[in-house]
């Protein structure tokens, strides 16, 4: 297995979805973590930001066009990368793409596997010295999560920081399993928001739980035959999949890990029967109160918030879909709260503004998330 | 069937008020209020 702080980043952008999920596939196979795949030069760029790839894999055509911008920035950053496109071979002669390697699209994916091999092998032995910081136990959400339900060793942290550090990187909207599959393995979020939800025939969606860093979904998914419902990202998440053999090993030797998430287990379905309370009994603003106050809670145990505000990467839509509402009625009811000094919602954060009023409009306790009664454990 | 529209204004707790009633044939079926500029993309649409 490679181990996180060697594993080689390739950035895959590639126009076509099925294409995109076949080399992102055979990557992870090959030991690559994968950024994306995405399919246009914007979503590249905005990954590019955030984290700098070892290697490149990108089409000279993207769903917003020739990805003059993105070559040139992979030039910029010193990242090389490798042309897998259907355009004339004289492309090869536009400056961008000069000197780059190419494969003819459609390669077969052991073929861009190779490519990409001999590509990373001499991007690391450039870069040798460049490595990622040493993991810290106290800032993974899983280890603090369950540090919340219970006392762990040094032995167990040790072993959730193992298990949580394979993760990928994973474009917003993309569904992790779909309802029908099978259930191959556990998904831990360790960063960005997911969602577990439910598509009508009509496109109507509920979204039915929010998963936030830390959260581990469906201990014993694996004993079902077929998934009833499906998990997707919500935003960019960084996202680990567990394998069943993991999850066996976890609850048959290590009773203090396996106690904690059974407790996380009750705890997730306590905040179902909360959510079920919003959307048959909880007007409007109470709804989006109650989730305000439900995620700040969660959201601080893992240290994703500050006290009174955190990230909400989430669309009007989502929140429509997640409280039962049209997304009008929800514009409508962020605007009370607003116009009431409740919170403020801007550019994807939320700000709590009167935390204790925010609560008394909801009724909300956290009693159900069970934060801190480790003496019932 | 025939459709009479009916201006009227709605308390929706927001801008939007600009609102019209539809009747078929002489029974209020529907409540059509015409989204304002707090909706941004959506507005002028109107919401059922």
């Amino acid at each position: 297995m490679v181990r996180m702080d060697r594993q080689p980043v390739v950035l895959l952008a590639e126009s076509d979805a099925v294409i995109g999920m076949d080399l992102s596939d055979a990557l992870e196979r090959a030991g690559y973590r994968v950024l994306g795949p995405v399919n246009t030069a914007a979503e590249a760029l905005r990954l590019l930001v955030q984290e700098k790839p070892t290697i490149a894999v990108i089409d000279v055509i993207l769903k917003d066009g020739r990805c003059t911008e993105l070559a040139h920035t992979l030039r910029r950053l010193d990242v090389p990368f490798l042309v897998h496109s259907g355009s004339q071979q004289d492309e090869r002669l536009a400056s961008e793409f000069q000197g780059a390697a190419w494969l003819s699209k459609p390669a077969l994916s052991t073929d861009v596997v190779i490519s990409v091999n001999e590509l990373a092998a001499s991007a690391l032995a450039q870069a040798a010295a460049v490595r990622p910081p040493k993991l810290d136990t106290t800032a993974n959400p899983l280890i603090r999560k369950l540090e919340g339900f219970t006392t762990l060793s040094d032995g167990d942290r040790v072993i959730l920081a193992r298990i949580s550090a394979e993760t990928r990187l994973v474009a917003p909207g993309t569904d992790l399993v779909r309802e029908g599959d099978k259930p191959e393995g556990v998904f831990l979020v360790m960063a960005g928001m997911a969602c577990r939800h439910k598509l009508r025939a009509n496109g109507a969606r509920q979204i039915m739980a929010y998963l936030v860093p830390g959260d581990l979904c469906d201990l014993d998914v694996v004993l079902l035959s077929r998934m009833d419902h499906t998990i997707s990202t919500l935003s960019n998440c960084r996202v680990a999949r567990l394998a069943p053999e993991t999850v066996v090993d976890l609850l048959e030797n290590h009773p203090r890990i396996t106690r904690a998430l059974r407790k996380a287990q009750l705890v997730d379905e306590a905040t179902l029967r909360e959510w079920l309370v919003n959307v048959g009994r909880r007007s409007a603003p109470e709804r989006l109160a109650h989730l305000f106050c439900e995620l700040l809670v969660r959201l601080e145990v893992v240290g994703c918030a500050s006290e009174d505000a955190y990230e909400l990467p989430v669309t009007q839509v989502d929140l429509a879909d997640t409280t039962g509402l049209t997304s009008v009625h929800v514009n409508r009811t962020l605007r009370e709260l607003r116009q009431k000094g409740l919170i403020e919602l801007r550019r994807g954060r939320l700000r709590i503004l009167d935390l204790p009023r925010l609560q008394a409009l909801a009724e909300f306790r956290p009693d159900y998330l069970h934060l801190g009664d480790q003496a019932a454990a | 069937m025939s459709l009479r529209l009916q201006p009227v204004q709605v308390a929706t707790n927001s801008d939007d008020t600009e609102s019209q009633l539809v009747f078929a044939d002489g029974y209020l079926v529907a409540v059509l209020v015409c989204l304002s500029e707090q909706h941004e993309d959506e507005a002028g649409k109107w919401f059922l």
